[in-house]
């Protein structure tokens, strides 16, 4: 039987890689209304109105949510505290910050896009003989729900969710720290809800399928 | 003619069987999603007014056609427990659809078991 501790953390650990859009290190600047660069573009690197733009090496960390995205200039909403250009600046995109994990205390934010996350598992059963020592099948669903800000548009939902997707592919392997592994499998593979609008919230459920191989053990 | 009296005799047999396990694999699906399955680890339907439970319909749109559907509009909300639902329900939970269609395989393979026995 699988670890589902340790297939959960995996899934987990995977999602939280995500990155849907960054600027990579870069020559940046932040300016009353956003960031600003001089070279590059912003629409290049795939940002778009919506999503949760995570700063690194500016001195204001706070994450910020972008309004409007020019090839050289990034609206964020409220604004940023103004620092001059310097390079080895980053400006990312991934899974948000905000995340409600199972059994997690959590308190949504109404400005800021979360992902909910459940490990659920499903069907069992021995597929090879003896028993008692058999192949050992599990599938289940690894079920990510991305809450993001309404009335912005389609796109940084639908790019962040397919990015998410793009993760996890049939074929994709988790492995394990106790040696075993985690297959998505290829039968029923991963796939994501429409925009639906949930509350205040508009929202997008991806559902992982997964699938376990272990050898049977029986306990004394 | 008694060879082609045998054929025909062995195609109704096959036609005949082909039929009931379609039956019975939607007999299993029903099940799995309404009521919950361990063949595909499915939790079924939680029950409150019963109205989501009983609003499932499985109907034969042709001999090797069969829909489920519900009409009720907080299914999706339910199915993949969407606003982080608290359920006051002893059976059911969520991701009810979800999990018997992942587990479709193993619903034609115990039905086909069956059938063979």
């Amino acid at each position: 039987m699988i670890n589902h501790k340790l297939a959960q953390d995996a899934f987990r650990a995977r999602a939280e890689s995500l990155v849907v859009a960054t600027t990579g290190s870069a020559t940046l600047s932040a300016t009353p209304a956003g960031y600003a660069r001089a070279s590059g573009s912003f629409v290049t690197d795939g940002f778009v109105k919506g999503m949760e733009v995570s700063p690194t090496a500016f001195t204001q960390t706070t994450p910020g949510i972008v309004t409007a995205v020019a090839p050289l200039l990034l609206t964020i909403s409220g604004g940023r505290t103004v620092q001059s250009s310097g390079s080895g600046r980053t400006l990312s995109v991934g899974l948000p910050l905000m995340r409600a994990y199972e059994n997690d205390q959590f308190v949504a934010d109404a400005t800021r896009p979360y992902v909910t996350e459940e490990f659920v598992p499903g069907g069992t059963g021995i597929k090879t003989f003896p028993r008692r020592i058999g192949r050992f099948q599990e599938d289940g669903l690894s079920v990510w729900s991305w809450y993001g800000i309404t009335g912005v548009g389609k796109d940084a939902l639908t790019a962040s969710v397919d990015a998410l997707m793009r993760l996890f592919t049939p074929a994709t392997l988790l492995p394990l720290s106790d040696g075993s592994s985690i297959d998505i499998p290829g039968d029923a593979a991963v796939y994501r809800s429409q925009i639906r609008r949930i509350e205040s919230w508009a929202v997008i459920t991806v559902q992982i399928p997964w699938r376990a191989h272990t050898r049977n053990v029986v306990a004394a | 003619m008694a060879f082609a009296d045998d054929l025909n005799g062995f195609t109704r047999k096959v036609n005949a069987r082909n039929r009931a396990i379609f039956i019975a694999i939607t007999v299993a699906i029903y099940a799995s999603v309404v009521f919950g399955s361990a063949i595909t680890g499915s939790p079924g339907q939680p029950v409150d007014t019963g109205a989501l439970r009983a609003s499932w319909i499985g109907e034969f749109v042709s001999a090797y056609e069969w829909t489920l559907t519900t009409n009720i509009e907080y299914a999706p909300i339910i199915e993949y427990n969407l606003r982080g639902a608290t359920l006051r329900s002893a059976v059911g939970g969520f991701h009810s659809v979800s999990l018997t269609a992942l587990g479709f395989e193993r619903i034609v393979e115990h039905v086909t078991a069956q059938a063979a026995a």
